[in-house]
């Protein structure tokens, strides 16, 4: 039974992640209407920030949290601004083409300063150990991960759901033209946007850092995975991009479990068949 | 808050061309609305009516000649630019977001002026929304969506509003009572520009008609000759 437990724990902090990383693409999606490339890329600089910040500055785990997933939001900004804004006239495969680009440059760079086997990063010393559970061993930091992703997902999805901000946002994916007409500057809310989706995969990737090898293509490999995600939860919807994120993460967890030779296929299955009945998604809106 | 959106300024168009990618759809319109004058456009389906609305408020992006909303030309300006400037649209499909309530709907667009109507006052001119605040914006009936639609736009403050078939698809009684809700606007001194496909209706309410066929202006008058054009106006809008 441990085992079984155990592999739950793990589909938990995949699917943490996978929520983390689909709710970002998912609030870029809706906006730009560009399946954002780059996002693999981000969640990679987040994750590589962690150890660089400690040796370079002598930052360590708590003020990398603080500081690098706005950091990084910002130069996403910059990107949607300077790279994406002039092509999104255009059709929306460009966009597409310009972040799969950018994330390869980034890799690319990355792989030459620091090889492909990457830096590691200790757990930060707070959070070492774990909590006996009475079935299982809890590790601190797995739970801290499952923790701060179950609280910034609920936080996004109520900033989305009950704002002011969200509902300048709903709107705009609905009908930025329109809105704009309404007097609101969409290209403001656009970067905006673009920078929160970024935001959240660099946060991801810095609480990955502690868990995984922090290497170059440590985020186009799970990327692969949050496609997927967000194709069955449906583009651009953040419920379904949560709820999806952490349901499929404990799916693969129990697959690995029962069926370990089918782990690394079930998401896709489930996609092939989730596309064959809703085209759109569990969660997306059925066009009208 | 603005100045300008505070006054209720005039439009003056001049040589107005307006295209989608190739098709040429507005040629050269003239037309004026002056302060608190309430002008209507009729035309047709096709003639152009939408594109000149779409035009004032920059949604079309190829558009030459002159569009001045008081001493301020809006050619070239962003829509968004232009909706701040005091200048509101109420789109013929009433432009009502699927995603959100009655409530996100009517608090969308910024309020532009100190002296805009508070949410109490709209809801004495719009008693049926206040009662649905939390349902969604499309629940609403097609009467109901267009008193959000209006009430949205007059929440923000604007003087000067451009209608775009207001009355389209909507039960007579609801009409009338569009009717009344715009004949109030005119009175408290709002300039507006209505398109309109309704003669019967928009008549008694407006200053001055112009008549838009195949994208130009082809014919026009003044409320007071509007009995004597009247056979001339129905010629050309096929009645």
């Amino acid at each position: 039974m441990q085992a079984l437990y155990s592999q739950l724990l793990i589909g938990l902090i995949n699917g943490s992640f996978y929520a983390l990383l689909s709710l970002g693409l998912s609030l870029i999606f809706g906006l730009l209407n560009i399946v954002n490339f780059a996002h693999g890329a981000f969640f990679m600089l987040g994750a590589f920030a962690a150890p660089l910040l400690l040796e370079h500055l002598g930052i360590g785990y708590w003020g990398s949290l603080l500081i690098v997933p706005p950091v990084l939001a910002l130069g996403g900004m910059v990107l949607q601004r300077i790279v994406l804004r002039p092509l999104q006239e255009l059709d929306h495969l460009y966009g597409l083409l310009a972040t799969f680009g950018f994330a390869l440059i980034v890799q690319g760079l990355m792989q030459i300063g620091f090889g492909s086997a990457g830096l590691p990063y200790a757990i930060p010393s707070a959070l070492q150990g774990g909590q006996n559970l009475g079935f299982m061993l809890l590790p601190n930091y797995r739970g801290f991960v499952i923790l701060v992703s179950l609280a910034v997902c609920a936080s996004v999805y109520l900033l989305v759901e009950r704002t002011r901000l969200g509902a300048l946002l709903r709107a705009a994916t609905e009908n930025a033209e329109r809105l704009s007409s309404f007097g609101i500057n969409v290209p403001r809310l656009v970067t905006l946007s673009y920078g929160l989706g970024v935001g959240l995969a660099a946060l991801a990737g810095l609480l990955a850092a502690p868990m995984l090898q922090v290497r170059p293509l440590m985020g186009a490999d799970l990327m692969i995975v949050v496609f997927a995600v967000v194709v069955i939860g449906g583009m651009g919807s953040i419920l379904g991009s949560i709820v999806t994120g952490y349901s499929l993460g404990v799916i693969e967890g129990l697959t690995r479990y029962f069926y370990p030779e089918a782990s690394n296929t079930i998401l896709f299955v489930l996609m092939a068949l989730v596309l064959a009945v809703r085209p759109n998604g569990l969660f997306g809106r059925r066009e009208a | 808050m603005t100045d300008r959106a505070r006054a209720s300024s005039g439009l003056e168009i001049q040589g107005l061309h307006a295209f989608y990618g190739q098709s040429h759809v507005l040629r050269g319109v003239d037309l004026s609305v002056k302060p608190g004058q309430l002008v209507a456009i009729l035309g047709r389906n096709g003639a152009g009516k939408s594109t000149l609305i779409k035009s004032i408020m920059g949604l079309i992006k190829k558009c030459s000649g002159q569009i001045r909303l008081g001493d301020v030309d809006l050619l070239g300006r962003p829509a968004d630019q232009i909706a701040r400037m005091g200048l509101a649209w109420v789109p013929e499909d009433r432009g009502i977001f699927a995603s959100l309530t009655v409530a996100e709907n009517l608090r969308l667009p910024p309020i532009l002026a100190s002296d805009a109507p508070d949410e109490a006052a709209l809801f004495a001119l719009f008693p049926a929304l206040h009662e649905r605040l939390n349902t969604p914006g499309t629940r609403l009936s097609g009467g109901e969506q267009q008193m959000l639609a209006l009430a949205r736009m007059l929440r923000t403050g604007a003087r000067t509003l451009l209608l775009d078939e207001p009355t389209e698809g909507l039960a007579p009684l609801i009409v009338a009572q569009i009717g009344e809700i715009i004949a109030q606007l005119k009175r408290s001194g709002y300039t507006l520009l209505l398109v309109e496909q309704n003669l019967q209706w928009i008549a008694p309410l407006a200053d001055h008609l112009y008549v838009l066929e195949q994208g130009r202006i082809v014919d026009e008058c003044a409320s007071e000759d509007f009995e004597g054009r009247l056979p001339s106006l129905i010629a050309h809008l096929g009645l």
